[in-house]
């Protein structure tokens, strides 16, 4: 009878508790800053670069950082981006979001109270985006139980910092977490990779507790202001070996500079033994070469909703954008030659309307080697092949290179700007003489979304054409795209920038870029009127924490185009 | 009990205080060991996140006008210490105390005190008057 009602007992716990039940980690969790406070709430003085196995490159970053670049418009609401925001001041609510016929977990959801930022950690097995997807301050995340602790894979991040002294972070940054519960404190794991900025794996690890009384203080969103009055268009920074206040840190703590600048090196123990016996040399390993850029001519083309009535062709050379509606479709540049055929069936699965106009954003042929093929199989209203519309230095140039006339833009414009209305969207041409003299972005408003052509790319430094380009006209350009690109929230999002070559861009990205050009510019003009020849202008490698990311190759013809082009000002 | 009441009332200002640091660190940005005053008119108060700002038009050595930025607490932080987006208003003749931006053309602070002409209104002299 006892064995009976054991049994009975036994059961009913079964039906009520899981055979395997998740610890949760879902509720309101505040951070402990008993370790770190100097640096993860106040902020010190500037130079302190301590216990991050930065590399050359980041450190070199880091001497050239001028806080004040926080101050401009385009920079005042960055957030933290992932691999920084734990370290920072902030309380996080994480909460679930179940299939309500599974009742299992699809996804963790994170709102973070410092700028208000929500993540989203995905559950449900789903693959990361490919390679053109945007990327964000909170990236894309995958997580897994591994018995009691929740592991969390994060890719698609943003460019920010690892500390706000100056150290960088890439946008090639990965991070894997741990969340790991021990009653109510959470301890958060970060294994942080990054190729261009660390020579290797930063690990750091930080405690929240459970509030079991909540507060108010969830509110911290970031309006824009003109905090100090300032020329938006330019970038502060220090050229090389003038940062004034680089060794405040050291100096403060009586630290040997090559201690605080040290890396990875310094970050073990050992490191206490060289330093009693005398200044160690400081030793930062150089990047890796940045990655091989992958093929951009691919056997199928991917095609890509950015968002309103504006999509992207991926794998024809140079990225395509298709706009498509009730009065037909139109295409900004046509990829290479070799892939044009696949281009213009890649723009029939998207609309069966005929093409009316073609637009060239340079004269280059990773840009318009599909130009005849896809204007010919296109009509404008009276009968003719698609136009194609250019700045009339893309028709000098395809005239001076004998390219044949079907090719060519006949519907060319000489001034600054152009603009026309195409499937009810006012579209907006804009001229510069950029990476050549006939470059245009083009900016679809209702869409949102703006072409930016060569001087915009995500996989290498500009080219610079020795035939009329410039590198002032690049900047200028990229100062108009951050003048259109309105960023939804958080300098993220909104109007979207589709790079000559690479990902799908927002305002963030093309400031980081454009801030990236204006500040080589900088010492290399610096350089120039210092007189100093173009070998040794190569040899100060004016470019190098950048390189990590564009190549080294693309940053010495980058360097020698820029040389040559200030030069010939001067 | 009134421990507990205590405990959390701490909890809440330290949390606003951490959340008024969060954009840059005052001390990269400004000379912590010095102290400036200017006074001028007050042209633009804008209590905001991550830092509040406020601009003033000040008379230099020659008669000319020039603008200053004052640098002040977050919106969450100045909140929890009764300033409002009211608190000062256009025209408003204010002495600032603060210290000084580390690039001097900048002309900027960051605010250690206000002193108000017209009613004496003051912040930065009562105890938690402070941002970091």
């Amino acid at each position: 009878m006892l064995r009976r009602r054991l049994y009975g007992l036994l059961l009913a716990l079964l039906t009520v508790t899981p055979a395997y039940a998740q610890l949760s980690i879902v509720g309101e969790w505040v951070g402990r800053y008993h370790e770190d406070f100097g640096d993860r709430v106040p902020g010190d003085v500037q130079g302190d670069l301590t216990g991050v196995p930065m590399n050359e490159a980041a450190l070199r970053y880091a001497e050239a950082y001028d806080v004040r670049r926080g101050n401009l418009l385009v920079h005042q609401c960055e957030p933290y981006s992932l691999p920084h925001i734990y370290r920072g001041p902030l309380q996080f609510r994480i909460w679930e979001e179940k299939d309500p016929d599974t009742q299992e977990i699809i996804a963790y959801k994170e709102y973070i109270g410092t700028y208000m930022q929500y993540r989203t950690i995905w559950m449900d097995g789903r693959p990361h985006p490919p390679e053109y997807a945007p990327h964000t301050f909170m990236g894309f995340s995958t997580g897994k139980w591994n018995g009691d602790v929740l592991t969390v894979r994060t890719t698609h991040l943003k460019k920010e910092f690892y500390r706000r002294s100056g150290i960088p972070s890439s946008d090639q940054t990965s991070v894997v977490e741990h969340y790991i519960r021990h009653g109510n404190l959470l301890s958060h794991v970060m294994i942080i990779t990054d190729p261009v900025y660390l020579s290797e794996p930063f690990v750091n690890s930080q405690e929240f507790v459970l509030m079991d009384r909540g507060n108010q203080s969830w509110l911290y969103n970031c309006e824009y202001v003109m905090e100090v009055p300032m020329d938006q268009t330019k970038v502060p920074h220090f050229l090389p070996g003038t940062h004034p206040f680089i060794d405040d840190f050291s100096k403060k703590f009586g630290l040997p500079p090559a201690a605080v600048k040290g890396g990875a090196e310094s970050t073990y123990p050992e490191y206490r033994t060289k330093l009693e016996a005398g200044t160690p040399a400081i030793t930062l390993r150089s990047g890796p070469p940045a990655a091989p850029r992958a093929n951009e001519v691919r056997n199928e083309i991917e095609t890509v909703h950015v968002q309103g009535n504006v999509y992207m062709l991926v794998g024809a050379g140079a990225n395509i954008a298709v706009q498509i509606g009730e009065e037909g479709v139109l295409v900004v540049d046509t990829g290479a030659a070799a892939t044009r055929e696949k281009v213009l069936a890649a723009i029939r699965k998207l609309s069966t309307k005929p093409i009316r106009w073609v637009v060239n954003t340079s004269a280059d042929l990773d840009h318009t080697g599909g130009n005849e093929t896809v204007s010919q199989a296109g009509e404008t209203v009276n009968g003719n092949p698609a136009a194609i519309i250019a700045h009339e230095g893309v028709l000098a140039r395809m005239t001076e290179t004998s390219r044949s006339v079907t090719e060519r833009p006949l519907n060319t414009f000489l001034e600054p700007s152009r603009d026309f209305s195409f499937n009810r969207e006012a579209i907006l041409l804009y001229h510069f003489d950029g990476h050549t003299n006939g470059d245009s972005i083009v900016y679809f408003r209702r869409s949102d979304v703006i072409v930016a052509g060569d001087i915009f790319l995500t996989t290498t430094f500009p080219t610079v054409d020795a035939q009329g380009g410039g590198i002032d006209g690049i900047i200028e350009g990229l100062n108009r795209i951050l003048d259109i690109a309105v960023p939804q929230y958080l300098q993220e999002g909104g109007t979207y920038v589709i790079p000559g070559h690479g990902r799908i861009s927002d305002e963030a990205d093309v400031t980081e870029y454009r801030d990236m050009l204006v500040i080589i510019r900088d010492r290399i003009l610096d350089m120039v009127k210092r007189g100093m020849t173009l070998q040794q202008v190569k040899a100060a490698r004016p470019a190098l924490e950048y390189e990590g990311r564009y190549g080294t190759e693309s940053g010495a013809k980058f360097i020698e185009a820029v040389f040559k082009n200030l030069g010939e000002k001067k | 009990m009134k421990l507990k009441l205590f405990v959390s009332a701490l909890a809440i200002a330290l949390l606003a205080s951490v959340q008024a640091s969060a954009h840059h660190s005052f001390a990269a940005a400004y000379f912590e060991d010095k102290t400036t005053q200017v006074e001028g008119k007050l042209v633009q108060f804008q209590f905001r996140n991550p830092h509040s700002f406020i601009q003033l038009e000040v008379k230099d050595d020659k008669g000319q006008i020039q603008r200053w930025s004052i640098e002040w607490g977050g919106a969450s932080q100045l909140g929890s210490q009764g300033v409002t987006s009211e608190t000062l208003k256009y025209g408003d003749i204010v002495t600032i105390i603060g210290n000084p931006g580390r690039v001097a053309e900048d002309r900027r602070i960051r605010m250690l005190s206000l002193r108000r002409k017209s009613d004496n209104f003051g912040w930065g002299q009562r105890p938690g008057e402070v941002v970091n």
